[in-house]
């Protein structure tokens, strides 16, 4: 080595032992010390005499092999008293030899490091464990509304039913017709509420489904007038539907989501409208359905405006209205499932209009079936609700249609194998038996004809067997007669 | 007095060095202060014979994202204690890997499973389905309790006995 290397060697271990600090001590085998060289006070030796006992405070050595002769290195070693250190041991022909390196600036860089890093991890790992337990109760609560809203759709169905029934009994009573359209709107008021509760449930478990099919809006608005004239007349409101002429006459679209998202927007025209009216316009091109509802209200203010599509809020001049507030959260939702967006354009004191599109195909050579033909069809229906299987034995018969209503699976197979009837309508919860598992029965049984699913359920239940292949149809309860009569008409007429 | 080397292993912030702190000097301390190395300390237990073992405990800096184990603290250990924070179902994951690559460096050499932090029930995160497996494995498991101190000191001697039998 020539000289400049010699003098830069020296030079580099002045550095580093200036750094580390090095202490080196000669044990013998009973861990005693031999000698040393070096700062003992550093590393929490007192003194550091030949003899000294240093088992406790080397306690690491007394349990080392001492036929393990390969050198051993510990990095960042923490010893009671001592500053951290790297502890380098050499096994000796007879006792150890021991350096320790003072690491503590090399350990404070490392543990800042790592601290921070691991408490960031830590609050990580806290942020997931708090979002997946929001996410579950989140989930919880959805499954509970969406069953609650199941089991308010049987009875809605019979209220409804039942006094639209006594309306065509009772034609010459006026007292009683006001009554019974009272009922009919109470009804019809909460089965929207309970239908845009459930879809908001079902929207936040993801299950929200469409059903496309044959859809006449005249049809749709005569409905939702028969719902909601009452009240324009009531506020003296001016309510008008306007039809573009290139409207086909059928579009292939979901009905039941249209008419919802509808009933909500028009709902709430007239709801928040004290004066003026509140018009309702389509329009059709290239397959796509245009909708306008403008009203004369009290318009927003564009901080209202921002918010009003979020769930459980509610817009117009601030007084919160009857409802849950989720209606126009819904409609966003339906709309943007249907293809489209929707717009809101407002300003206080001004009204507002909200405007959609919906993908509409123009429906080609479509005949609906005859109302006509059912007559005297037999259907057995299976229900294990007796007022619902009343309803709809009314509803059937005033097509002159035969029923048979059955409360269970086997009286049900046995009205089939009996009658051998045109159509089956059973629902999916048959109290104890399965919906589903009759229809695969029957079709055991040889039963031939189309059986149809008429359910309280507005998701299908991924439980049951697969739907699409075991029935002709799914209808969804409640049902107007007028749904029944042509559904059936499509299907046997 | 005969010294047994017990290695304490599991991911970071698990309970390692509280555990430690519970049995040498019962203190617990409320604020996470990471371990980068290795802790050692010891202390004496009275075997259930009557005589004395010094247990020498490696306090080895846990797994994590940012810290491999450094498998040269485990050399020469007689056996070690494998710790899961009961409040982090992801620990013991990490934990059953731990134990393999331990037992794949000191062979089968007594060890026991300390489910720590059972002080926080509110938070407690392992359900008798993410356990069950440990003990079908034969693992000798022992809820314990830094804070509390619950289960920690029989841990130890549990541990510190079987190696006795080692001998």
């Amino acid at each position: 080595m020539s000289d400049g290397l010699k003098l830069l060697s020296r030079y580099i271990n002045r550095v580093l032992a200036h750094q580390t600090r090095p202490l080196f001590l000669e044990l013998d085998d009973a861990l005693q010390l031999r000698t040393s060289q070096g700062d003992g006070r550093r590393y929490g030796f007192r003194e550091l005499k030949p003899g000294t006992p240093l088992d406790e405070a080397l306690a690491m050595l007394a349990t080392a092999d001492p036929e393990d002769r390969t050198p051993q290195v510990w990095r960042f070693v923490e010893l009671p008293g001592s500053c951290i250190c790297h502890v380098h041991v050499l096994r000796l022909s007879q006792g150890w030899g021991v350096a320790m390196l003072d690491a503590s600036a090399e350990h404070a860089e490392q543990q800042t490091r790592q601290q921070a890093a691991h408490e960031l991890e830590l609050l990580r790992e806290e942020r997931e464990r708090l979002i997946a337990e929001l996410e579950q109760a989140n989930r919880l609560k959805s499954e509970f509304i969406a069953r609650m809203s199941h089991e308010f759709r049987t009875p809605l169905t019979s209220v409804i039913g039942y006094s639209e029934q006594l309306r065509e009994i009772r034609t010459g009573d006026q007292e009683a017709q006001r009554y019974l359209d009272a009922v009919g709107r109470g009804g019809r008021y909460l089965l929207n509420l309970v239908e845009n509760l459930l879809d908001q449930a079902r929207i936040e478990v993801d299950e929200l489904t469409l059903n496309p099919g044959g859809c006449d809006l005249h049809e749709m608005s005569d409905e939702i007038e028969l719902l909601l004239r009452p009240l324009a007349i009531q506020k003296q409101l001016s309510f008008a539907w306007w039809f573009d002429a290139e409207i086909p006459p059928r579009l292939w679209l979901d009905a039941t989501r249209l008419k919802q998202v509808l009933i909500n927007l028009v709902g709430n025209a007239i709801k928040f409208t004290r004066q003026g009216g509140v018009n309702v316009e389509f329009g059709w091109k290239e397959d796509w359905l245009q909708v306008s509802i403008t009203d004369t209200g009290p318009g927003m203010k564009d901080a209202e405006a921002a918010v009003v599509f979020e769930p459980f809020r509610q817009g117009g001049d601030g007084k919160r209205g009857k409802g849950a507030g989720l209606g126009l959260a819904i409609s966003q939702t339906l709309v943007r499932a249907m293809g489209g967006e929707i717009r809101l354009t407002t300003e206080k004191g001004e009204g507002s209009c909200f405007e959609f599109r919906i993908k509409a195909a123009a429906v080609q050579g479509s005949r609906p079936g005859s109302t006509e033909a059912l007559r005297d069809k037999r259907i057995v229906l299976a229900d294990d609700d007796t007022d619902l299987l009343e309803l709809l034995r009314l509803y059937l018969s005033s097509a002159g249609i035969e029923t048979e209503a059955c409360q269970s699976s086997e009286e049900t197979l046995s009205a089939v194998r009996k009658t051998t009837p045109d159509a089956v309508i059973l629902d999916l919860d048959l109290g104890s038996d399965d919906g589903a598992r009759l229809a695969a029965r029957l079709r055991e049984a040889g039963y031939q004809g189309p059986v149809i699913l008429l359910t309280a359920a507005a998701t299908r239940d991924g439980g049951a067997a697969d739907e699409t292949s075991t029935f002709a149809a799914r209808w969804t309860k409640p049902i107007s007669r007028a749904r029944l009569i042509e559904g059936l008409a499509g299907l046997i007429g | 007095m005969k010294a047994r080397k017990i290695c304490m292993i599991g991911d970071f912030a698990v309970g390692k060095t509280s555990l430690v702190s519970r049995f040498v000097s019962s203190t617990f301390g409320e604020r996470y202060l990471t371990t980068v190395g290795v802790k050692i300390d010891t202390r004496a237990i009275e075997l259930p014979s009557g005589d004395p073992l010094k247990l020498v405990l490696w306090d080895i800096a846990g797994k994590s994202a940012f810290a491999r184990i450094d498998t040269s603290y485990l050399r020469d250990a007689s056996g070690y204690l494998v710790v899961i924070d009961g409040t982090r179902p992801a620990t013991l994951d990490n934990a059953i890997e731990l134990q393999a690559t331990v037992e794949q460096q000191l062979g089968g050499v007594p060890f026991g499973v300390l489910l720590n932090k059972t002080d926080l029930q509110g938070q407690w995160a392992l359900s008798d389905d993410l356990v069950d497996p440990l003990n079908a494995r034969g693992w000798s498991i022992t809820p314990t309790s830094a804070l509390s101190g619950d289960g920690v000191e029989q841990a130890f001697k549990d541990l510190g006995s079987q190696l006795v039998h080692e001998l």
